[in-house]
Order: C-alpha cells, then structure tokens, then sequence
C-alpha cells in the first residue's frame, strides 16, 4: 500500500513539473513525455527475483542498475494513466488504458530479451513509444468514425507536418532516459560503497 | 495461476468500465477539484519556467538579439511616422461615422484568466477562470496585444480547458495581408503549435512573412486578431488552391495573462 502511495504522489509531482513547468522548453512544439518515459523505466528496473540468491548475475554486471521493484510495471501504467487522465483534456479513461496496454505489451516483448543490452533496450523503447502513440491515432480515428468528434490529439505522427516533431521527441525521450540511467547507476555505486 | 490473472483482467475491465462512465457522471468535478487542489503548485512551476527559458533563450540568442533590436529601433521610427498618420484617419473616421449615423466599434467584454498548465499530448491550456466568471464554450481567448491564442473548449466551476487555435480540432477563417491587398482562406490547426493555411486564390500574391490575421466571415473570432506570419508557401500546379504553414504569433511570446472575450 505504501509503494503504491509513493507512486501516485510520484506521478502526480512529475505531471504537474511536466505541464507546468517543462512545457516552456520545447523542441519542434514538443516536450518529452515523462510519464510515459518514467513508467517504462520502472518497468525496466522491476525484478521479480527472490531475495535470497542467486540474483540475475546479468544484471549486476551489465550497465543497467538493479533495484527491487517487484511486478510495479503494469501497476505503475495504471496509476501514471489515471492521474494523467485526470489533469487532461480527454475522456477519462483513455490514458489509464493506454498505458496499462502498452506497459503490458512491452512488458511481454522484454521477456525476450536480455536487460542488460543496450540495443534491445533502445529498440524496447522505441516500439513501446510507437505503440502508445498509434494507439492514440487510432482511438481518434474510432472517435471521428464513430461521434464526428476529433479529440484533438497532437498525435507525433511519422509524417507530413509531425515528423519533425516525431524525431524531436523520440530523441528528447532517449536523452531523459539515459541521464536518468547514467544518474540511477550512480546513485547505486553510491550505496553499495 | 491462469484464474488469477483472468480475475486480474476483469477487475481492469470493470475499473476502465466505471472509469469511462465517470465522463457522463461527475468527472468535471472531479477535474475541478484537482485543478483547483494543484493550482497553487502549477502556478508556481509556469512562473519559474517560464523565467528559467526566457533566461536561457537571452544567453542563446545575445548575437541575434543586438542585430534585432537594431531593427526594431529602425522599424519603431518608421510606425512612429505611421501612427500620426493614422491617428488623423481615426479622428476622419470618427466624424464620419458620426455624420453617417453609425455605431462606433464596441470595445471587447474580458476578463482576464492566468494560464495554469499545457498538456504534452494536445494543443491545449489551461486557465484559471470558469463558469462562476461567466466563461463559456467557444469563447476566444486572446493576448494583450490582440493576439489569437485560442477558444474555449470545457468549462469548469474555476477552470477552463483552451483549445490553442494549432489544435487539430480548430479551423478557422483568415485573412493574409499584402501592402494593398488582403486574401482570405482557412486556418487549420496541425498540433504541435502548428498552423496550416489552405484555400487562398492560386493567383494570390502572398509571400513568406505576410501578416495573417482572423476574418469576420464565419463568425468563429472576431476580425482583425493576430493569428501569425506566412512561414512557408506550397505551389502546385495541379492545385486549384495555396497552401502552406502559418508561423503563429502566440508561440513567439511566453503567454501567462491571457484575456477571454465573452462578448464581440
């Protein structure tokens, strides 16, 4: 109960640090999305291991930090998609189904591959952004077929005018990312000294 | 195991149930509520970001920055000789209308609303005025200096959702002006701060850096806001019609105050 509270004050600070105050610093008209960013992060650093040893041996000698964050994955899209949802201009709901699906499908691809390799992990993210942001091109399309509504997404689509907006964000989102890793790496340095 | 996660997948299924009946029931309170819990905090965050990237966009730009102002002192002189001339057409017109027996222009009824937040996946804004000021769906929002920014879209008890006019969901009817000659066309919102001009005469004389403003003609704004400048033209000779980018002029400034017109 404790973690899950921890998280939705978590989501909640980094939404309102997002919208309030990261969206002066833009590139092409865009910002990275941390939440989105920050939940698959999560999902990358959970473990569903025991305790006791042996651990993933991988994992303590690769790149990538290693913290106990058993199964948060699919919890934290839910939660990071239900307080986006309530400080959007949407329906209520989409967010929360959105990244709950992408989190769920990102985290069945990772099975296959090896955490600690860079490439597959780049490649993970990349896919798992994709996936979120057809997904919200293809809800606006359902609602515009089926309510003559457009919900006014300013979906990052891969061409015409968006595509400049695409590669900025993608690369903003790698940028946040790997800073983060590069400082969670530290930060584990630290407490194992 | 299986059993556990086909329970996990219907609670989900009935949580996202709920969640999507909630838009029918309630959720604008709820969205007030939190507005209103978070205000404080995102007001606090707009202001040192935007101070923070006025800051870093000075020391990115000190070269450009001289090279402007000098033009800017030039381009001053030049409206200042403008203005006198102006002036003495406003007096002209004033008496005229009044000979003629014609209502003068009435001014705007505002009210001003500060901007609380932006979303990361729309064009939208958040302001911190709603219904108990009297807002309204669809009424425009501009700057000070008469710039378009957008319309509203939801209004809430304290707080109003603003659709800027690079939403997807806005279109809109312009007006480009030459030195001599305006063309009118239609404005579309592209997303991602971007604005697309479509349906301007292929024999327009239009060019990169003409001013753009709102017409009267579909009624949406009122005429004569500032919308942007010509950024980019898009000649074909299969097209009947110009096309392009509008470069829109609220993204230039670092909007915080705002103005909703209630009436026009």
């Amino acid at each position: 109960m404790k973690k899950f509270l921890i998280l939705i004050l978590f989501f909640y600070f980094l939404l309102i640090f997002q919208e309030s105050f990261l969206s002066h610093f833009t590139l092409f008209g865009r910002t990275p999305n941390l939440i989105l960013i920050a939940v698959f992060l999560l999902l990358f650093f959970e473990d569903s291991t025991p305790l006791t040893p042996p651990f993933h041996p991988s994992l303590r000698s690769g790149w990538v930090p290693h913290f106990r964050l058993e199964n948060l994955g699919i919890s934290a899209g839910f939660l990071a998609g239900t307080i986006s949802d309530l400080f959007s201009h949407f329906p209520f709901g989409i967010f929360a189904f959105n990244l709950t699906l992408s989190v769920f499908l990102a985290k069945r691809i990772s099975k296959f591959f090896k955490k600690s390799n860079i490439l597959a992990f780049s490649l993970l993210f990349l896919g798992y952004f994709s996936f979120y942001k057809a997904l919200l091109i293809f809800e606006n399309f359902l609602s515009l077929l089926f309510f003559k509504k457009n919900l006014g997404f300013s979906t990052t689509v891969p061409w015409g005018l968006g595509l400049s907006s695409f590669f900025s964000e993608i690369s903003l989102s790698f940028l946040v990312i790997f800073l983060v890793l590069l400082l969670t790496k530290k930060y584990e340095i630290f407490f194992q000294k | 195991m299986k059993l556990r996660r086909l329970k996990l997948f219907l609670v989900f299924l009935v949580i996202l149930l709920v969640f999507f009946s909630l838009n029918k029931f309630g959720i604008n309170k709820i969205r007030n509520t939190i507005f209103r819990v978070s205000s404080p905090i995102q007001e606090a965050f707009w202001q040192v970001g935007k101070k923070l990237s006025l800051t870093l966009q000075v020391l990115f730009e000190i070269k450009e920055l001289k090279k402007e102002t000098e033009e800017v002192k030039k381009m001053n002189l030049r409206f200042q000789h403008q203005i006198i001339a102006l002036r003495e057409i406003a007096r002209e017109n004033k008496v005229l209308r009044k000979a003629l027996n014609l209502d003068l222009q009435k001014p705007f009824n505002l009210t001003l609303a500060n901007v609380v937040s932006k979303t990361t996946e729309g064009d939208f804004i958040l302001i911190n005025q709603g219904k108990k000021e009297g807002l309204s769906q669809g009424m425009p929002v501009i700057t000070a200096e008469k710039i378009l920014v957008g319309r509203i879209e939801k209004v809430f008890d304290d707080f109003s959702q603003v659709s800027l006019i690079s939403n997807p969901k806005i279109t809109f009817d312009i007006e480009v002006l030459d030195e001599n000659e305006k063309f009118l066309g239609i404005a579309k919102g592209k997303g991602n701060l971007r604005i697309q001009f479509q349906f301007i005469d292929k024999k327009a004389q239009i060019k990169k850096g003409d001013t753009v403003v709102s017409s009267r003609l579909a009624g949406n704004f009122p005429p004569g806001l500032l919308v942007g400048t010509i950024k980019t033209i898009k000649k074909s000779d299969v097209e009947p019609f110009l096309e392009g980018e509008i470069n829109p002029y609220f993204k230039e400034l670092d909007i915080e105050i705002l103005f909703v017109i209630k009436e026009f």
